[in-house]
């Protein structure tokens, strides 16, 4: 099988769209941070909206609400009334809590049930003079397994399109792939210049790179437009990959200027090096040095381990390597026919 | 041949056309934020579709001229 690797491209991106598609979220909190305020009296109620709940009125018994204090203890709630499928009416006694004395001014509260997991969520607690009513009671709880149901971590603002992860990030980890290809047959043009073999492996590597750059940044707007507000924010990511787009369109803008093969070949591999080179800085120093919307702009511009959950991972690499192969094979098909078009040319 | 893509190209851009006006201005963004913004992951996978459809048909090109060269095959 000399086309394995064709095969298995295809197989990882159909992975990739199955696993990626199919694999559910978690339950989270959609409602907003106002919403997640209490006080230190009694009988304080948290109204919560659920994402990708289904709360059913003969199940209410099993749910637990507890705000936790430290590791081993926390306020149970009095009250849980499921007010609809996806919301939820939990009562606390808080009167008599010290805020002085919690570990963080924003403790978790942990809503759910052993069956089907727990949803977290920080509360923004406040001081309340008026003393009335009992005291707060600590309950016993133990600390959370995680679910060992595979699916993928609720975010906020992300909500489903957290699957963009495997279809907008493959395409910058394709486009580096590609575009250094291009460059180290650039640079063995350079060192053989009787053949024009390796003038055509640079173009065309570099045509497939540039195609994913250019998906990168299309995808890259959209998802930002929903998320971050608008199709382009100025981020120093948007920016930096825009002006890296820009200088490689210039590459061939500079190869299709020459009428002489020979010199095209060897000019165009030397500004492809010049090219490769100023994305370093573009895509990973610069990045790293300014604040961005960006996950991972504190140091790492890809993902730092809380980013990435490892439920993410397993469909998030097989798909970096699967468009990487993806990409490959495009550019093979096109350096093909670009050889079959050249010898054509020499015959004439 | 031509002529038919043509048709084809203008038929899908009215449907499409069509489609973005019957969720007029005001209710499109939310069309987009509803059930999860799940039709953001729709979107993006449409515009890897099409960038794939723009590389074959780069080299669909390719493919015609050396046809030409041969000779109308």
């Amino acid at each position: 099988m000399k086309h394995w690797w064709k095969l298995l491209s295809a197989i990882l991106i159909l992975y990739s769209l199955v696993a990626g598609m199919l694999i559910p979220l978690r339950s989270g909190i959609v409602s907003d941070k106002s919403d997640m305020a209490l006080k230190t009296a009694a009988s304080q109620h948290l109204n919560l909206k659920f994402y990708n709940a289904r709360f059913k009125k003969e199940n209410a018994e099993k749910i637990t609400a507890r705000l936790r204090i430290d590791s081993s203890r926390a306020i149970c709630a009095d009250n849980i009334k499921i007010t609809s499928e996806k919301e939820l009416d939990i009562e606390f006694n808080l009167a008599g809590l010290e805020l002085k004395k919690l570990e963080s001014p924003f403790p978790f509260v942990e809503i759910g049930s052993k069956e089907n997991g727990y949803v977290f969520s920080s509360v923004y607690l406040s001081k309340d003079s008026s003393e009335s009513g009992n005291s707060y009671k600590t309950c016993p709880a133990e600390f959370i397994q995680p679910s060992q149901k595979i699916s993928f971590p609720f975010l906020n603002i992300l909500e489903e399109s957290i699957r963009n992860l495997f279809f907008h990030v493959p395409m910058w980890f394709g486009m580096m792939f590609l575009l250094l290809l291009s460059v180290i047959f650039s640079i063995k043009q350079l060192g053989k210049a009787d053949s024009l073999k390796n003038d055509t492996k640079a173009k065309s590597f570099a045509a497939i790179g540039v195609l994913y750059g250019i998906l990168g940044v299309v995808t890259g707007a959209l998802w930002a437009k929903h998320t971050w507000g608008a199709y382009w924010s100025w981020d120093v990511k948007q920016n930096t990959s825009a002006v890296a787009l820009l200088i490689y369109l210039a590459y061939f803008v500079l190869r299709s200027s020459f009428e002489d093969a020979d010199k095209r070949a060897r000019i165009s591999a030397a500004y492809n090096i010049f090219a490769f080179a100023t994305l370093i800085p573009l895509l990973y120093i610069i990045p790293r040095m300014v604040d961005s919307l960006h996950p991972g702009a504190e140091g790492n511009p890809a993902f730092s381990s809380y980013d990435l959950d490892s439920s993410l991972r397993l469909v998030f690499y097989p798909a970096v390597i699967g468009w990487i192969l993806f990409g490959v094979w495009m550019a093979n098909l096109a350096i093909r026919v670009e050889n079959i078009w050249i010898r054509k040319m020499e015959t004439l | 041949m031509k002529f038919i893509i043509n048709l084809l190209v203008i038929a899908i851009f009215t449907a499409f056309g069509n489609l973005l006006k019957a969720q007029s201005a005001s209710t499109k963004s939310d069309f987009f934020d509803s059930t999860g913004k799940i039709y953001v992951v729709v979107a993006v996978l449409v515009v890897v579709f099409i960038g794939i459809l723009i590389m074959m048909f780069s080299i669909e090109r390719r493919l015609s001229k050396i046809e030409k060269e041969d000779g109308d095959i």
